[in-house]
C-alpha cells in the first residue's frame, strides 16, 4: 500500500508538468523577430497582396474591376448602381474586402510594433518601410471603396477599444496613406536591378509612383466634389511632385521607345504592336522578336510570373477572350489625325465589319479583335510567328463577326492554359505619365505643349509612330474645338483599359451622371445580316474547348436599335447615383460594432 | 481465507443436520415441506436468493442468504430452481432428504458479465446505457475491412453510416446517440483497456481477432471524463482457451458484385434527348447551326463506322471549322480531331465485380500458470475499379498471452502487429471526367482501334488515365502492445497497472505519370497529360511521405471489492494514468523525373531549381492526465449505486484552464427480484436504470492554441528569381481562455426478460446536452484576424433506443428474433446567432437540428399556356425581379408571338407566406417562401435479426434500414440528377420516358432543357419539396446459411474436431425511395472515393477447428 501511495502522489506532482507541451514544427512568436532577416522573411507575404491576375474582368469581378465600368456592357449590379447593402463582404480573389484588408493591416502593424524593440533599426529600415508601404496601398484600397474608414494602427487583441471606434475621416485616411508613403521612400532601395536578388520588391520609386496615384486620386476625389481647394491642391502637387520624380529618375521607359532600349534589350523591333506584346511578354518566346521581360522597363511594381517556377495558374488569355467591350469604348479612339470619330473626316463608319477599323489609332487593333483576321492561343498557338499559312492554320480561325472581342491579355504562344507567365503590372509607367499630365492639367487648369509631350504624347505616339496622328496639343484642341480634360481623360482610358482604373477614375471625376448613367450604346453590326447572336456574351469555360465560341442557341434579340443600327444591348438604364460613389458597409460589420455609420444613402 | 470457508462449512453442516431433523418431524401431510441448498455448480456458494417455485402453481420461496431453503408442496410436485445468472433448472421434488441443486452459470442475456471502464461489471448490476455485441456479429460476413462495418443495426443507439466503398478507405463514420457537437466527433476507442489514437486505428485491426465490444452510452462514459461526450467503445480481443491446444482455420472467399449505381444513357439516347432539351431551350425551334445540337444529331444518325475523323475530311485546317462530312458542316469545336459513336458506357468501363479473401489461423490454450492465443490473420480485398493497381491487403499477427507468476501476481500481454497496403491508381480523380467524377458524354472509347489511350479534346480517357498514370501506394504497419500487471494485495484489494505502447508507421509513395493520348485511328497525338516539367498540381511527380506516431499510455488503479453482511457489495476503484501521443510527419516530392520508369525521389532532372523538390513535415503531440476512480454500492442484488468521476488534464489548455472533472451517478432496481414481482411468475428478469453524468470533448480545439505561433509559407511571391518564403502569423489569435465542451448526459431505462428469459429487451431514452459547445465568435472586421472559438453554443440532443429478442424452439429448431430500434433528434439552441439561411443543405442554423434542408414548396407543374400566363402575371410581371430564378418573360422574335420565360411542363412553386411574390428568405425570421425541408440526419435507425438452427444447420438474416432522411443532392453529383445540366456529362436514363409533355402530364421530370439554358434547369431542379428525395430505405444487410458438420462423422478423422461451412451473402436486396439511381446510403454529395459504388457480397466460408 505504501508503495502504491508513494507512486500515485508521484504522480500526481509530475503530472502537471508532463502537460506542458510547446509546439515542435512552428516558429513561435517569442523566437522570431530577432534578425534582420526574420523581418524580410515576414514583409516577403506582403507582396502577395498585390492585384494580380485572378481579377481582372473575365476572370473574376473585384471591387476595381473594369467589368462594372461603362467599358463593358452593363456593369453588373454594383456598375448599375442597384447593389444592395451586403450582410457580409464578397470575396474577390486576391482583391480585398473589408475583413480580408483589416488582416493585411494587421500583419503590417505586426511587423511595426516588433521594430520599436529591435535594438539597431537601420537594420530593418527597408522592411519597416515596406511595412508602411503596403499599409497605405491596403488603406488606400479602403479608402477608394468605403471612404474613410476605422485607422488600426497596432496589432489589436480581443479588448482593443479600437475594435468597436468610430470610423476615420477621409482626410485621415488618405494624410496616413501619404504619410506612410513619405516615411518610406527615404528607407527604400533606389533601385533594383533586374538580375538581383530583391528584383521585385518595392523600391523609392514604386513608392513615389503609388504616392503619384494616391495623390491624384483624393486630389481630384475632393476637387470634383468643391472640396478644401487648398487641400486639394496640395495633394494634386504631391501628385505631381512623385510623377515628376520618377520621371526624371531615369530609370523607366515606355516599352518599345528608344528610350527603353537605351536601358537595355531592343522592344522598338515590335513596331507598333510593342504595347501588344508587353501585356503578354513572357521569358519564352511569346512575340515574333523573342524580346523577354529584360527588356521591360516599363513595369514599376509588378505581381510577377515565370513559366517555369509560377505560372498564372487561372485561365488568364481563354477568360479574357470571353470578354467584349462595349461600342462606346472602340469610339474612344481616336483617328489618324487626333481627332475623335465624331469630327474626324479619316472616320470609316459603321458600313462594313472592317470600315471603322480605318485610320484609327493604332492601339485599337491590339485591343479589340477584328473580323476576319486570325488570332491564336492555347493549343491553337502560333508555330512559326511569321502569319503564313501555317501560322493561320493553327490558329483559332477567323474571328467572327460577333462584336467587340478583348485581345489583351491573350497569349499567343502554344501553351497549357492557365501556365501563361506574363507578369501583371501593379503600377507602370504609362500610368505614372498619365498621372502627371492630369495632376498638372487639374491643378493649373492648363497644360503646356511641353508638358504634354514629356507626358501624354509619350504615351499617345508609342504605337503610332508611323500612321502620322498627330501629338495632343494645345492647338490641337483649339483649333478643333476639342477640351483638354476631355483628350488626357481619353487617353488614360484607352491606354490603362482592362487594368482595372477606369471604375475607380469615374469616382473620383465624379461623372457617373455622363459616364455610366446612359445606356451603353450597342455593340454588334448595323449592317450585318448574318448576324446570329447579341453581343457581348459571357460564355464560361465548363470543359472542352468546345465551349468557347458565341452561343447561338440564345433567341434573336429583340434589343433596340441605335440611330447606326447598332443595338443597344444595356437596355436597363444604370441607376447610378450619389450612393453608388461610395460601396456600403457590410451591414455585418455595423451589427458588430454600433459605432460605425453607413456610408450616406445607403 | 481458509478459516472462512472452514467456518462456512461447519455452519453448513450444521444446517443439514437441523432439517434433516425438521423433515422427519413434519413428513406426514399430503403436503410435504421439501428443504434443501441451492449451490453454485461451479464454485460452491450458495446461490442466494434463488427462488423455487412449484411448477404450474404460483407457490414460491427464496432461498436464504445461506442458499437454502424451505417450501411446502404437494407430494407429486416438480420443483423449478431460477436465479438470475444461471440456467433454471425443473425437478421432481425430493422429500426424502435435503436436495442439493446444483445451478450452473448461465452465459448468455443479462447473465454475463460485462466489460466497462476499467473494470467488468455484471450484467444484472450495470446500471449504465451499456451494449455489448460479441464476436458473433464478424462471423460469417466475407472479409471484413473495418470491424465498424458489421455493428450497422447491431446495437441500438449506434448509427454506423459508410461513405465509400474503396478497399481501405471506407471512411465508416459511426455515431453513438447522434450528435452531440458541431465539431467533429468520434466515440472514443479503448482496446484491451488502452485508447486508441483515432477510429483509423480500426482499419488495420483483424475482425476475428475481437471477442467482444461494449459501448458506453450514457453517463457510463464519465468515467473516461474528457474524451467521453461522443461515447466510448470497449473492444475486448479474444483470449486463450482453457484446455489443450485448440487450432481454428476461417476461410473465407467473397464476390464482389456491383449495387447501386445510376444507369447511364447510351449515345443515341443522349443525342435524341439533347436535340429535344436544345430545341425546348430555343423555344421549339432547333437550333441547327449551334455545334452541341449538330453533334447530337449525329449521335441520332451515326456514321455505320460510328467513327468520323475530321483531319481526314477536305477542308480540314487544324480544326474542325468549316469542315464538311456529307455536305453538311461538323460541329466546329476547335480541339476535338474526331467524333465517335460506339455504345459505350463508362460506369460499366470503369467498375465490375472483384474478389475478396481472408484466411485466419488460430492457436490457443492455456495451462496451470497461463494460457495463450496466437493468430494469423490475411485479408486481401478486391477493388471493383477494373483499371490499375486496385486494392487493399491487411496481414495480422496477434499474440495474447497471459501469465500466473503465482496466486497474486498476473501478467498479460497483448501484441498485435498489423499492417494493411492499399493501392489505387493516381490519376482516378484527375481532371473534369476522371473515374471519380461525372465522366464525358456516352460514345467516347476508352482506347483507340491501336489500343492507346483516348482523348476527345480535353475529355482524357478515364480508364487510361487510372491504367497509365501511376499508382499511389499505402502502408500502414501497426504494433499494439499492452500489458496488464494485476497484482493481490488481499483477498479484496486488487492493484492493477496497464502499460500501452501503440505505434503507427505509414509510409507513402505516390507516382503521377504521363499519359500520352490520341485520337480513335491512332494515328494523332492529341494531348499528353500530366505533363512533364512543371511544378504544379497536373504534372508528373514522384511523392513519399512518413508518418510515425508512437503512443504511450501508463495507468495504474487499486480496486477494492468486498460483500458485507452477504448484501452489502461494495467496491472501490481508484486510479490515475498520463497519455502521450507524438506524431510525426514529413513529405517530399521531386517534379520532372529523368524517367517514368524509375520513380526514384532522387532522378529529378530539374532537383536542383526551385520548386522542383517540395518538402513537408509536422511534428506535434499532446498529453492528457487524468485521475479517476468508481464506487459501486449494491444491496441484496437488487438496488445498485454507483458513482464515479475523472479529473482530466490536458496539453491542449493552458495551465490554469487544464484540470477539469466529470462525473456521474449511475442507479439501478432490479425489480424482478422484490418478491412482489417474483411471485407475479412473469418476469425473469425487470429493471429499472437511471444515470445522469457530465462528460466532455475537446474537438475544435488545436494542440497549442494558447500560444501564439508563426507559419512558414514557401512558394510566395516571385522575388529576385525565387518564389518568396514568408512567416505569417497564424490567422487566429491565441485563446487563454477555453474549456472543455461538457456535455450532460442523462438516460432512463428498462430491461425486460419475459416468460423464462423467451422474450427480452431493453427500451432507453435519452437527453443529451451540450452546453458550453466551442464556436467561432465574431469580431468587427478591423481585428485583422479570426478570433479563437469560444464556449458559446447549446445544442441538444435527444432520442431513445430499444432492442427486443425473442428466443425458443420448436423441438429440434431453436430460432431467435431480435430488432432494434435506434431514434434521436437534435436542435441548435445557441449558435451564436446564426440565423441565415439558405436553399438547400444548411449545416448550422440556430434553432433548428443540424443539416437541414430549407426550399420551396412544389405546387405541381404548369400544364397550359393559360397557367403559364397566369402563373407569370402573378409572379413575374415585366419590370419586376426575384430571387428564385423564376425567369421575367418578353416577346421573341424567333418564333414570333412566343413569349421567353416558363413552359408548360415547368415547375410551379407555392406562395407559402402569402404575400403574392415568390422569394427566398435570407434568415429563419424571414425565410420568404422557404420551407424546412427535413434533415440529412438519418431517423428511425433499426434492424431485424433472424435465427434459425436446427440438426447441424444455421440459418441468419440481418435486415437494416432507415425510416427518415431527407437527401437533396449538393456538389457535381446533382448533375446526374438534373438532365443536361451539365451538356456533355453522362446524366441517367432515369428521365427517360417520363418527361412532362401534354401526353404525360404527370411525368415526374418538367421539360428538358439543357446547359445553355441552366436559368430554367436552376429554376426548375432548385431545392424544393419535389427535388428533395426520401432517404428512407430497408436493406438485407446479410444472410448466412451453414451447415456444422456432426462431430460424430468427424470422430474418425482424429484429427478435425469442428467443422462448418457456410454461404453468407451481404446487400443482397434493398427498397429505396432514392430515384435518382444512387445508393440510399450514400452521402448527399457523392464526392470523390464516395464514388465507389457499393457491391453486394457472396461469400463461400469455411471454419475448421483441429
Amino acid at each position: 500500500m505504501l508503495v502504491i501511495g508513494v507512486a500515485f502522489g508521484f504522480t500526481i506532482m509530475s503530472c502537471n508538468k508532463t502537460l506542458n507541451l510547446k509546439p515542435l514544427d512552428q516558429l513561435s512568436d517569442a523566437a522570431y523577430f530577432k534578425t534582420p532577416t526574420d523581418y524580410k522573411t515576414f514583409a516577403n507575404q506582403y507582396y502577395g497582396y498585390l492585384k494580380n491576375f485572378t481579377t481582372i474582368n473575365g476572370l473574376s469581378d473585384n471591387p476595381h474591376s473594369d467589368g462594372r465600368s461603362d467599358l463593358f456592357g452593363g456593369g453588373g449590379v454594383y456598375g448599375s448602381g442597384t447593389n444592395i447593402v451586403p450582410v457580409t463582404e464578397a470575396s474577390f480573389g486576391n482583391a480585398g474586402n473589408w475583413t480580408v484588408d483589416y488582416g493585411r493591416i494587421r500583419a503590417a502593424n505586426y511587423l511595426l510594433d516588433k521594430a520599436v524593440s529591435y535594438p539597431r533599426p537601420a537594420e530593418i529600415a527597408q522592411y519597416v518601410a515596406e511595412a508602411k508601404f503596403f499599409r497605405a496601398y491596403t488603406y488606400f484600397d479602403l479608402l477608394q471603396q468605403y471612404g474613410g474608414v476605422p485607422l488600426i494602427t497596432k496589432p489589436l487583441d480581443l479588448t482593443s477599444p479600437e475594435l468597436f471606434g468610430a470610423r476615420a475621416t477621409r482626410d485621415q485616411v488618405a494624410d496616413l496613406i501619404i504619410a506612410d508613403l513619405q516615411a518610406a521612400i527615404p528607407a527604400l532601395p533606389v533601385s533594383l536591378s533586374a538580375n538581383s536578388a530583391d528584383f521585385g520588391r518595392v523600391t523609392q520609386m514604386a513608392a513615389q509612383a503609388f504616392l503619384s496615384r494616391v495623390a491624384l486620386y483624393e486630389g481630384t476625389w475632393q476637387k470634383f466634389r468643391s472640396g478644401d481647394a487648398a487641400r486639394y491642391n496640395a495633394l494634386l502637387d504631391k501628385s505631381i511632385a512623385a510623377s515628376a520624380a520618377v520621371m526624371a529618375s531615369n530609370q523607366y521607359a515606355l516599352f518599345g521607345t528608344a528610350a527603353s532600349n537605351a536601358l537595355g534589350g531592343n522592344s522598338t523591333v515590335l513596331g507598333d504592336s510593342c504595347l501588344k506584346y508587353l501585356f503578354i511578354l513572357e521569358n519564352i518566346k511569346s512575340n515574333p522578336a523573342g524580346i523577354t521581360k529584360t527588356a521591360n522597363h516599363e513595369y514599376i511594381l509588378s505581381t510577377r510570373y515565370d513559366d517555369v517556377l509560377k505560372p498564372a495558374n487561372v485561365f488568364v488569355s481563354r477568360s479574357t477572350m470571353a470578354t467584349g467591350v462595349a461600342q462606346k469604348f472602340v469610339n474612344m479612339f481616336l483617328c489618324n489625325d487626333g481627332l475623335p470619330v465624331e469630327k474626324s473626316p479619316q472616320f470609316g463608319g459603321f458600313q462594313t465589319y472592317l470600315s471603322e477599323f480605318q485610320n484609327r489609332d493604332n492601339r485599337l487593333k491590339y485591343t479589340i479583335k477584328i473580323t476576319y483576321q486570325y488570332y491564336w492561343y492555347s493549343i491553337n498557338g502560333r508555330v512559326n510567328w511569321t502569319g503564313d499559312a501555317a501560322d493561320r492554320s493553327n490558329s483559332l480561325g477567323p474571328a467572327k463577326p460577333y462584336g467587340y472581342g478583348n485581345q489583351k491579355w491573350i497569349s499567343e504562344r502554344q501553351l497549357v492554359d492557365g501556365k501563361e507567365s506574363e507578369d501583371y503590372p501593379v503600377i507602370r509607367y504609362a500610368e505614372v505619365l498619365l498621372n502627371y499630365a492630369e495632376a498638372v492639367y487639374e491643378r493649373n487648369g492648363i497644360i503646356s505643349d511641353a508638358d504634354l509631350n514629356k507626358s501624354v504624347n509619350l504615351v499617345r505616339l508609342r504605337c503610332n509612330a508611323t500612321n502620322g496622328m498627330p501629338g495632343l496639343t494645345n492647338a490641337l484642341v483649339n483649333t478643333n474645338n476639342l477640351d483638354m480634360r476631355t483628350e488626357i481623360r481619353r487617353e488614360r482610358t484607352i491606354e490603362l483599359y482592362d487594368e482595372d482604373f477606369r471604375f475607380d477614375d469615374i469616382k473620383r471625376w465624379h461623372s457617373g451622371t455622363t459616364d455610366l448613367v446612359t445606356n451603353v450604346g450597342g455593340t454588334a453590326y448595323g449592317n450585318a445580316t448574318a448576324f446570329v447572336s447579341p453581343w457581348p456574351v459571357l460564355y464560361k469555360y465548363t470543359g472542352t474547348q468546345a465551349e468557347l465560341g458565341p452561343d447561338p442557341v440564345k433567341p434573336v434579340p429583340t434589343n433596340a436599335k441605335d440611330a447606326n443600327g447598332n443595338l443597344i444591348l444595356d437596355q436597363t438604364a444604370r441607376l447610378f447615383g450619389e450612393k453608388n460613389y461610395l460601396y456600403p458597409l457590410p451591414s455585418q460589420q455595423i451589427t458588430l460594432n454600433p459605432q460605425l455609420t453607413q456610408n450616406p444613402g445607403w | 481465507m481458509n478459516v472462512f470457508y472452514q467456518t462456512k462449512h461447519r455452519i453448513l453442516r450444521l444446517f443439514a443436520v437441523l432439517l434433516l431433523i425438521a423433515c422427519a418431524v413434519t413428513a406426514s401431510a399430503q403436503n410435504k415441506t421439501v428443504t434443501g441448498k441451492i449451490i453454485d455448480a461451479g464454485t460452491g456458494e450458495a446461490v442466494i436468493g434463488a427462488t423455487v417455485l412449484a411448477v404450474g402453481t404460483s407457490n414460491g420461496v427464496a432461498a436464504d442468504l445461506n442458499g437454502t431453503f424451505k417450501i411446502v408442496v404437494p407430494a407429486n410436485a416438480s420443483l423449478q430452481f431460477k436465479s438470475i445468472g444461471y440456467t433454471s433448472v425443473t425437478v421432481a421434488a425430493d422429500f426424502d432428504k435435503p436436495m442439493i441443486i446444483k445451478l450452473e452459470p448461465s452465459n448468455k442475456g443479462l447473465e454475463e458479465v460485462v466489460v466497462v471502464g476499467y473494470g467488468q461489471q455484471k450484467r444484472a448490476t450495470v446500471s449504465g446505457a451499456v451494449a455489448t455485441v460479441s464476436s458473433k456479429v464478424f462471423q460469417d460476413r466475407g472479409p471484413i475491412n473495418n470491424p465498424l462495418e458489421s455493428l450497422q443495426g447491431q446495437v441500438p443507439g449506434v448509427v454506423v453510416t459508410r461513405t465509400s466503398a474503396q478497399p481501405g478507405r471506407e471512411n465508416w463514420n459511426f455515431q453513438i446517440r447522434g450528435a452531440t457537437s458541431t465539431n467533429t466527433q468520434d466515440p472514443l476507442i479503448v482496446l484491451d483497456g488502452v485508447a486508441l489514437v483515432n477510429n483509423a486505428e480500426l482499419n488495420s485491426i483483424n475482425p476475428n481477432d475481437i471477442d467482444n465490444i461494449s459501448f458506453l452510452k450514457d453517463a457510463a462514459a464519465s468515467i473516461y471524463g474528457a474524451r467521453a461526450a461522443f461515447g466510448v467503445v470497449l473492444i475486448t480481443t479474444k483470449k486463450a482457451k482453457s484446455g489443450k491446444m485448440d487450432v481454428q482455420y476461417l476461410s473465407t472467399i467473397s464476390q464482389k458484385r456491383l449495387g447501386l449505381q445510376p444507369i447511364l444513357i447510351n449515345n443515341r439516347q443522349w443525342g435524341q434527348s439533347l436535340k429535344e432539351a436544345l430545341t425546348n431551350d430555343n423555344y421549339g425551334v432547333a437550333p441547327t447551326s449551334y455545334l452541341w445540337y449538330q453533334l447530337a444529331d449525329l449521335a441520332t444518325h451515326p456514321p455505320d463506322s460510328l467513327y468520323i475523323d475530321i483531319t481526314k475530311l477536305p477542308g480540314y485546317a487544324g480544326s474542325a471549322n468549316g469542315v464538311l462530312y456529307n455536305g453538311t458542316p461538323l460541329p466546329s469545336f476547335g480541339d476535338v480531331k474526331d467524333f465517335t459513336f460506339f455504345d459505350t458506357n463508362m460506369q460499366k468501363m470503369l467498375w465490375g465485380n472483384a474478389t475478396s479473401t481472408q484466411q485466419d489461423l488460430s492457436f490457443s490454450g492455456s495451462g496451470d500458470r497461463g494460457g495463450y492465443r496466437v493468430s494469423l490473420g490475411y485479408l486481401n480485398d478486391g477493388s471493383q475499379l477494373k483499371w490499375g493497381l486496385n486494392g487493399n491487403q491487411r496481414y495480422n499477427l496477434r499474440l495474447n498471452h497471459s501469465y500466473k507468476f503465482s496466486d497474486r501476481v498476473n501478467l498479460e500481454t497483448n501484441i498485435s502487429l498489423e499492417r494493411n497496403n492499399i493501392q489505387q491508381p493516381t490519376l482516378y480523380s484527375y481532371g473534369g471526367y476522371s473515374a471519380l467524377s461525372n465522366y464525358g458524354q456516352p460514345g467516347l472509347p476508352a482506347f483507340t482501334s491501336k489500343g492507346q489511350p483516348y482523348a476527345w479534346g480535353t475529355v482524357y480517357s478515364a480508364p487510361a488515365l487510372l491504367k497509365y498514370g501511376g499508382d499511389n501506394k499505402e502502408s500502414n504497419s501497426r504494433a499494439l502492445l499492452n500489458s496488464t500487471f494485476t497484482y493481490n494485495f488481499a483477498k479484496h484489494l486488487t492493484f492493477t497497472a496497464v502499460t500501452g505502447y501503440h505505434v503507427w508507421y505509414q509510409d507513402s509513395r505516390i507516382q503521377q505519370k504521363q499519359v500520352q493520348f490520341y485520337n480513335y485511328a491512332g494515328n494523332l497525338l492529341i494531348q499528353t497529360n500530366p505533363i512533364n516539367g512543371g511544378n504544379g498540381g497536373s504534372n508528373t511527380f514522384y511523392n513519399r511521405s512518413n508518418i510515425t506516431e508512437p503512443y504511450y499510455n501508463l495507468a495504474g488503479r487499486v480496486s477494492y471489492d468486498n460483500v458485507f453482511n452477504k448484501v452489502h457489495a461494495v467496491g472501490v476503484m481508484l486510479g490515475s494514468s498520463y497519455e502521450r501521443d507524438e506524431y510525426n510527419y514529413f513529405t517530399t516530392r521531386t517534379y520532372n523525373l529523368g524517367s517514368d520508369d524509375i520513380p526514384s525521389l532522387g532522378t529529378g532532372v530539374t532537383s536542383g531549381t526551385a520548386g522542383f523538390v517540395t518538402n513537408g513535415e509536422t511534428q506535434n503531440h499532446y498529453a492528457l492526465g487524468s485521475y479517476f476512480g468508481r464506487a459501486t454500492y449494491t444491496y441484496n442484488s437488487k438496488y445498485n449505486l454507483e458513482v464515479q468521476g475523472r479529473y482530466d488534464g490536458s496539453s491542449k489548455f493552458i495551465a490554469d484552464k487544464r484540470w477539469k472533472i466529470f462525473g456521474s451517478v449511475l442507479g439501478s432496481w432490479l425489480i424482478s427480484e422484490e418478491p412482489f414481482v417474483k411471485n407475479l411468475n412473469i418476469f425473469s428478469t425487470l429493471k429499472l436504470r437511471a444515470s445522469y453524468g457530465t462528460t466532455g470533448s475537446q474537438s475544435g480545439i488545436g494542440l497549442y492554441d494558447y500560444l501564439q505561433s508563426l507559419n512558414v509559407n514557401t512558394g510566395g511571391a516571385l522575388l529576385g528569381n525565387n518564389l518568396a518564403t514568408s512567416v505569417t502569423t497564424t490567422g487566429s489569435l491565441v485563446s487563454l481562455n477555453r474549456t472543455w465542451e461538457t456535455v450532460v448526459k442523462k438516460n432512463l431505462a428498462l430491461d425486460f426478460g419475459i416468460l423464462n428469459d423467451h422474450l427480452s429487451g431493453s427500451f432507453d431514452i435519452y437527453r443529451n446536452q451540450n452546453n458550453n459547445m466551442l464556436l467561432n465568435q465574431l469580431y468587427p472586421g478591423v481585428l485583422g484576424a479570426s478570433a479563437p472559438t469560444q464556449n458559446i453554443g447549446t445544442l441538444h440532443t435527444w432520442g431513445y433506443e430499444g432492442s427486443l429478442t425473442w428466443r425458443s424452439n420448436i423441438g429440434k429448431l431453436t430460432y431467435s428474433i431480435s430488432g432494434t430500434i435506434t431514434d434521436n433528434q437534435n436542435k441548435l439552441v445557441h449558435f451564436g446567432g446564426a440565423n441565415v439561411i439558405g436553399p438547400g443543405y444548411n449545416a448550422t442554423v440556430e434553432g433548428y437540428p443540424l443539416g437541414s434542408y430549407f426550399g420551396l414548396k412544389y405546387g405541381g407543374k404548369l400544364q397550359t399556356q393559360a397557367e403559364v400566363d397566369a402563373y407569370n402575371a402573378q409572379y413575374a410581371p415585366t419590370g419586376s425581379t426575384n430571387n428564385i430564378g423564376l425567369p421575367i418573360p418578353s416577346a421573341l422574335a424567333n418564333p414570333a408571338g412566343q413569349m421567353s420565360g416558363l413552359r408548360p411542363g415547368d415547375n410551379k412553386f407555392v406562395d407559402v407566406n402569402g404575400d403574392g411574390k415568390l422569394s427566398i428568405g435570407g434568415t429563419t425570421a424571414d425565410k420568404g417562401d422557404l420551407v424546412y425541408l427535413g434533415s440529412d440526419n438519418p431517423r428511425y435507425s433499426y434492424g431485424l435479426n433472424l435465427g434459425l438452427q436446427w440438426n447441424g444447420f444455421d440459418f441468419y438474416s440481418i435486415f437494416q434500414g432507415v425510416g427518415k432522411r431527407a437527401v437533396l443532392r449538393t456538389g457535381s453529383s446533382a448533375n446526374f440528377s438534373v438532365p443536361f445540366l451539365s451538356i456533355f456529362q453522362g446524366q441517367t436514363t432515369s428521365y427517360l420516358g417520363n418527361v412532362w409533355s401534354p401526353e404525360n402530364p404527370d411525368a415526374y421530370y418538367p421539360n428538358l432543357h439543357s446547359a445553355q439554358n441552366n436559368g430554367i434547369n436552376n429554376y426548375n431542379y432548385q431545392p424544393s419539396t419535389w427535388r428533395v428525395q426520401n432517404g428512407a430505405y430497408v436493406r438485407l444487410k446479410n444472410v448466412v446459411l451453414g451447415y456444422t458438420i456432426p462431430k460424430s462423422l468427424l470422430a474418425h478423422t482424429h484429427a478435425i474436431k469442428g467443422l462448418r461451412v457456410y454461404f453468407s451473402g451481404s446487400d443482397l436486396w434493398e427498397k429505396t425511395y432514392i430515384h435518382d439511381g444512387w445508393d440510399p446510403e450514400v452521402t448527399r454529395t457523392v464526392a470523390g472515393n464516395e464514388r465507389y459504388p457499393f457491391y453486394r457480397y457472396l461469400t463461400l466460408g469455411v471454419n475448421v477447428t483441429f
